[in-house]
This record gives C-alpha cells, structure tokens and sequence, in this order.
C-alpha cells in the first residue's frame, strides 16, 4: 500500500544497475515527469509472463494487415520493372496497356533518358481490378533501353578488394609504424580474411500499401515501420497534387515485419498513392516475393581483413582493420562494425570502403553492419586464442572491461555448460559420440549504443483514456512491427493503475495518435515507454482528484492498493472510481523527455551468446543443437515478448551463419533465388533448443530505464555459431553463409576424412 | 578522459535539403554517437521525399554531399550569399 508517489524534478539519487552491481547515482529529472523507478521499486506486472496482447488477433487471423485491408471497387497495382542492370530508358510506350480492358491507369515512374540501375528499377505503374489484368497490362508496355555494361559482384569492381584463390585479401597494408611497432612487440599474431554474403530482409509482409482518396485528403494503410515518416515523405512525394502532411493519414496498425527495410515508403507507396489518384479509386499495390528479395534493399556482403596482436598475458595489444561492403548502385550502406569493447589499450587501425554494384541498394537491416562484422572480429579472436592457447572465453574476460557483459561470461558459462561443451580436440569426435560428426561450443559478444530519444522538437507523447466504464486506452501513433510494443504499452500503464493487463487496451499505427519514432536502431521501446508511463500515471492523478473529492478526503491522502483507491478507510474500487469520471473520458498525454542527465550504468545494452554444433564429416552439414542467449535490456517490461525478441533474433542467426545468401546471375544481374524455394532461410525443423536469459538493468536515463531490443540479439548469433563450428573440427570456416561445401573444403584443409 | 564523441548530427552538412530522408532523422538518433570513423551520417541509406527512393528528381543518387542548394531539385531555403 502506498501514497502515489509525488514527482521528483531536480537532482535525484537512483539505485541503478544489476543484480550483484548496484549503485546509487544522481541523475537530473525533468519537472513534469513521473517519478522514476530504481531498483528499490517492486513491481506488480512489469516483468511478468504476461501474453502478447494481440497473440489471438494475430493467430486466428483477425489481426488486419494492410494486405488484407480491402474495399469495394478497390483496383490492383503492379509494377513493371527493367530487365536491364545497368543502361538508360530510351523508349516508354503506354497507350496499349491503357487502352487494354479495365485498366484504370498506366502511370510512367522513369522518363524517357533517366538511368536503368539495377535488374528490377522500377520503369511504370498500372492499376486495374484484378491481378491478371495488371499483368497483362504490363506485357502490352513497350519500354526498350541503352544497355551498358553492368557488374554485380563486388569482388569484381574496379576498386574492389582483391582476393587469392584461397580467399585471403591481397593488398599489402598501408605503412603505420606505430602499428607495426605494436604487432612486433606483441607475443602472438594473427591475419585473416573474412567475408559475409548478402541477406535480405524477407519480411513474411512484403512492402506495399493501400491508397484511398477522400478528396484532397489521402488514407494510407502501409506496411511500414515509420508511420509518421512515411505519411510526411508520401506528402512530399505528392506536392503536385496539393497535398499537404495534414491531408495525409496513416495507418499501419499490424506490420508483418520489415527488419529496417521498411524505414521509407519506396517507389510502391509513391506509385499507389499516385495511381489512386489518378483514378480516384481505392488501390492496392503489394510487392511480390521476387520483388521483396530484389528491389527493397537488403545486408550487403562484406570483406574484412584483420591483424592483430596479443601480449604474453592475453591483452590484444594491436589490431589492424580494414573492411569493405559490398553494396548496391548507390554505394553506400556496406559499414562493418566491430567490437570496440575489447580494445581498450591496443593500437587501433580502421579503414573501411564501400564498393558499388548494379544491384538493388543495401538497407538498414537489424543491427546493420553488426552480425557481419562481429562475426569477422569474433572468429579471429577465436583464432587468435587458439594460437596463443588461451580459452576463447577467458580471452574475452580479459579485454572486456563492461561488468555487464562480465556478470554474462559467469552466468552463461555456467549455465550453458562451456567447459564440458568444449571440444578439447578440435576436429576429433567428442568422447560418447559418432565418428562421422563433431560436436563443438562456441560464443560471442554483442552491444548496442542507444538508450532512445525523446524525438527533438516534437517530443513522442502517449495517451491514456480512463473511461467511466472502467475501460483504459493507452494510445500511440507509433507502429508495431511485430515486436510486442503493444503489450509493452498495456503492462505499463496496467502497472502504474493497479489494474489487470486485460483491462487496458494498447492502441499503435495511427498517425492521428501522438507521435512516435521510427521502428529501428532499437529506439521504440525506450522512446515511448516513459511517455506511455507518464501518461498512466498522469491519468492517475485525475482520478485520484475525483476519488478524494467524492470520499471527501485530502488528495495527498490518496493511496492505490490492491486495485482500491482512498484512504483512512474509506475506499473505492478502481471501476466505482471511474463511474465518477462523466460521459467525457479522463485523458493525460504523457511526454517522452531527454534522456536524463547522468551517468547512466551504460549507454547501450550489452550481451553474449553461446552455440553447440554438431558437424557431419560425411555431408558438410552444420546443425545447431542448442544455444543461449544472455541480454541486457534495461528493465524488462514484457518478459515474453522480449525473450521472443532474443529468440526471434538467434532463429535469424543461425539462418544468416548457414543459409541465407542471394545469389546473382553475373551476365543477367538478375537474383537467381529471389524466392523463398531457393533462398534458403531457415525452417522450423532447423531450429535447436534456445534459452534467452533476460538480465533486468536499471540504468537511470528514463523513467522507466527501458531498452530496446530488435538489433542487439542479432549481432552474436553468427559469430557464436562460427566460433563453435571452429571448435568442432579446428579449422575456420571464415565465409558467411557456412554451407557444406565450404564445411568440406574445411575439412580437407585439415587432412581428414 | 575520453573526449566527447561525434554524433550523426555532427556529421550532417550545413543546408541538406528538406526532401533528405535517412533512417536516423526518423528515429530521432541522430544526437547518438558515432564509433567509428565514418565520414557522412547513419547507415549510408538515403533518400528523397520527392520520389521515395535513393534516386533524386534530377536521376543522381541522393547523398548529404550532394543534396545542397546547388544541385536543380534542391527544395530547401537556400543560404543568401554573404
């Protein structure tokens, strides 16, 4: 039983940390926020195995995604696309496709001498009242090109890295004494070449929208993971036809997915709020399976080169790094990242270049440039060990000063058994198993550096709606692309009422909701959840006026307990509270503010994964037999949807470490296996058992001390997956996807079987 | 004392145009700091509000080093000369 907590503005001392590490730091709230919760606070729902609150919806199949969203009349979109890599449009011919039976609008999205960049470049847009139709349309447009010569392997370019028929990069190093210096002094050494494939998103929703026109005012429900983004974009994109950000509402309420490549509207949003309003008919334009592998970006392959040193007692006192990312017909997008953490002291060399192809641009895609560069870093580090004698673990506790991630090596060695997992005799079968396979253990690091925003100069706020019938809305126009905020948004303001989950109804993907931030860089949570928090407690207050007004008592008496609202005996259930609240609903708008001011216990999340892999010596194949996850998120608000986070993220890892890889043909540059037989990715047979150990962390830069969780279980996965296939037959397999060929070769480099 | 680090906002040039879209302008990180020694802001993934692509109305690709007052498209209030 407690007082409701008056708000603390100013400098306040906060127990932050984890359990084992607790402190008391001083952070600066602002004045109108909520009072925040610390270590000290004891929880009712927040952190408790509470159900997705849209898992029925979305299972029996209510839930409505924009491509189910219809209309009566609604008209069909599609997209003609260039069969060129690289050239120019020189001829564009519309009036047969017009001209063709129920075809409403032939629209032209390239003019006459515009450049052709990649197979798939988006040329003209027809609409017409079924699918067929569209595609005959389609066959009836006459565009010709200028081809040019095109490449589409970055290996290939001109400026490209060259690489040896082993795979090993062949440019000499850049002169750097300094550096030279410090590998010489180094007790053991170690270069490698290492190299990622590319993977796209494959969003199970592909990209797309409806488009609807009432007027000069246009309805939009996308699949997108920018809401308020994409509503201004399309605004812009739609100058011509007056409209203004305003008329433009977006709805985007469930989201099959989008994994960072869903961040702009893209050509097809462009294309069907045009074709709507040439036709002043509902359309609906979804991209197809081979148009969501090729034309909506995707994680570009990637080459690192590496070389560093390790002193007599473990500490990497030199590392040389220079990367480069294979990318699309912009150039960019290809940065690798690296574990910082572990270079404390060495001497530190990057560079990093992105090399262009005539293929589809890269996106961001969860943790970008993250699982590919950890796995470069983390296997060498492995091998690194490996030559020095060091166990690979023990490497890591040495040069990593975060006591996150330390207090994870403990737990997680422990729990996931690394000692007794290890394979003390790389390439030899461990003792109890078949000869024909070898079992392995293998680990790795991840972080993530953001804690979220509070959306610059407008700051994301949340409703909340306490009704006279007890009903409770919390509210956002922010989108939930499958992670579970909606949940989060219900457990939070069910915590701060003292009321059932059940009881509050979490509603997202509206842009006439308050604003909210884009779904990437792992800023959703930790950007609403104090506002939505604010908000609830806010409302809070309103009721607690009403409630001391009617018992007749002092409102600084008020105490919430036990779903009762008084004090001094005289008490109120939360539902007779709210029959005092009239007709019109309370309703609190809680703002995010900036990040509190402090020293907060990190500026990111930390983690570590471990993976056991059982090899087959006869096949190459490489099956995963269990895995665990260890993952800082802050404070843990939804505990299964988060774990279904953590989870989600090690079923993509595995299927990035073994079978995800597009594959282009190099005379067409068209994708080979831009469909889901032929780009592998992984199936439910192929997952092992999977553990996600959540660690609570209270790092005082929020009110609630929430963070997010899309990228950072992203980022391991592979390299754990890497480093225990090393472990199990003691050669590297230092090319992403590691499929049975390369298994194979690995083996015969070693000389057995 | 580790020196205070460059953000992606540090990173963005002076006058992009308002029609400049990248993914850290629309998650609000772009006061987040930058680890590595990359030269221009976010992901590398830009693109134009105007046709929703990389691609710019003028057909070049949009990039902060080239979405300024001086390229044709540019949609922005342009800085007065001194």
């Amino acid at each position: 039983m407690s007082n409701v907590e008056q708000p603390r503005p100013g400098e306040v001392e906060l127990k932050v940390g984890f359990p084992g590490h607790y402190e008391t730091r001083k952070f600066q709230v602002p004045e109108g926020d909520a009072p925040p919760w610390d270590a000290n606070t004891k929880f009712t729902v927040v952190g408790s195995d509470e159900p997705r609150v849209d898992g029925v919806m979305k299972a029996s199949g209510r839930a409505k995604y924009s491509y189910d969203v219809t209309f009566k009349g609604i008209l069909y979109g599609m997209i003609l696309r260039s069969p060129v890599a690289r050239g120019k449009l020189t001829g564009l011919e519309l009036d047969e496709a017009r001209s063709m039976p129920g075809v409403a609008a032939v629209l032209a999205l390239k003019e006459l001498g515009n450049k052709v960049r990649f197979v798939g470049d988006e040329i003209a847009a027809v609409a017409a009242p079924t699918l067929d139709q569209c595609r005959d349309a389609i066959e009836k447009i006459r565009a010709t090109y200028e081809s040019e010569a095109h490449n589409v392997d970055f290996l290939s370019a001109e400026d490209g890295p060259l690489v040896d028929d082993s795979g090993e990069y062949t440019e000499p190093w850049a002169e750097d004494s300094g550096m030279e210096k410090a590998l010489a002094e180094s007790k053991v050494q170690l270069t490698g070449t290492y190299r990622t494939e590319v993977q796209t998103h494959s969003s199970l929703e592909t990209h797309g929208a409806v488009a609807k026109w009432n007027g000069a005012d246009l309805e939009l429900w996308a699949s997108t993971q920018a809401t308020f983004g994409v509503r201004g974009e399309i605004a812009q994109a739609m100058q011509a036809a007056k409209v203004k950000c305003d008329s433009v509402t977006l709805h985007a309420e469930f989201v099959g997915g989008g994994f960072g490549s869903k961040f702009s509207g893209g050509a097809e949003t462009r294309a069907v709020a045009l074709l709507a309003h040439a036709t002043q008919t509902p359309v609906k334009l979804m991209l197809d399976r081979f148009e969501e592998h090729t034309c909506t970006g995707n994680r570009p392959a990637s080459l690192m080169h590496i070389r560093a040193g390790l002193s007599a007692d473990g500490i990497l006192t030199a590392w040389d790094w220079r990367s480069f990312g294979g990318c699309g017909h912009n150039g960019g997008g290809g940065g690798v990242a690296m574990p910082n953490h572990f270079l404390n002291t060495a001497k530190k060399r990057t560079t990093h270049k992105d090399i262009a192809t005539d293929t589809d641009p890269a996106r961001p895609m969860r943790a970008p440039g993250h699982p590919q560069g950890f796995f470069g870093a983390e296997l060498f580090l492995d091998e690194l060990a490996a030559k020095a004698g060091i166990d690979p673990l023990e490497l890591r506790r040495k040069n990593d000063q975060q006591p996150i991630r330390q207090a994870q090596y403990t737990l997680g060695s422990e729990t996931f058994g690394w000692q007794a997992g290890r394979n003390p005799k790389p390439g030899s079968p461990m003792p109890g198993d078949d000869a024909r396979y070898l079992r392995g253990v293998g680990m790795a690091t991840a972080r993530w550096g953001t804690l979220g925003s509070h959306g610059g100069r407008t700051p994301h706020a949340a409703l909340c709606r306490i009704h006279q019938d007890g009903g409770v809305e919390t509210r956002n126009g922010a989108q939930d692309i499958g992670v579970g905020n909606k949940t989060m948004m219900a457990i939070l303001t069910a915590e701060e009422l003292g009321i059932p989950v059940a009881n509050v109804k979490a509603v997202m993907g509206h842009t006439s909701d308050p604003s909210g931030p884009a779904s990437g860089g792992s800023t959703t949570t930790p950007s609403i959840a104090p506002a939505v928090r604010l908000a609830a407690y806010q409302a809070k207050l309103e009721l607690g006026k009403l409630a001391a007004k009617h018992l007749d008592i002092s409102e600084d008496k008020i105490t919430w307990a036990g779903g009762k609202i008084g004090a001094d005996g005289k008490w109120l259930t939360f539902a007779e509270a709210c029959k005092l609240i009239g007709p019109n609903p309370i309703e609190a708008r809680g703002q995010r503010f900036p990040n509190y001011k402090g020293e907060p216990i990190e500026n990111g999340v930390c983690g570590v994964q471990f993976a056991e892999v059982l090899v087959d010596t006869w096949t190459g194949l490489v099956k995963v037999t269990r895995m665990l996850a260890l993952q800082d998120c802050g404070v843990v608000i939804a505990k299964k949807t988060a774990e279904s986070q953590v989870l989600g993220a090690m079923i993509q890892g595995i299927s990035y470490a073994l079978y995800e890889q597009r594959l282009m043909d190099k005379r067409s540059g068209r994708m080979l296996n831009g469909d889901f037989l032929r780009y592998k990715v992984i199936g439910s047979i192929d997952m092992p058992p999977m553990q996600a150990i959540l660690q609570t962390v209270f790092n005082g830069h929020s009110n609630t001390s929430a963070a997010g969780l899309g990228e950072p279980p992203s980022v391991a996965a592979p390299a754990a997956i890497a480093n225990a296939v090393f472990n199990a037959i003691g050669v590297a397999v230092r090319h992403l996807p590691i499929t049975p060929d390369k298994v194979l070769r690995a083996l015969n480099q070693r000389g057995g079987n | 004392m580790d020196k205070k680090p460059k953000t992606h906002a540090d990173l963005l040039p002076k006058g992009l145009c308002p029609a400049f879209l990248w993914k850290h302008l629309l998650t609000h990180s772009i006061n987040d700091p930058v680890y590595d020694d990359r030269k221009w802001p976010g992901d590398g993934y830009y693109w134009c509000a105007k046709t929703c692509t990389c691609i710019g109305p003028d057909d070049e690709h949009v990039h902060p080093s080239a979405c300024l007052q001086s390229r044709s498209c540019y949609d922005g209030q342009k800085i007065p000369e001194a």
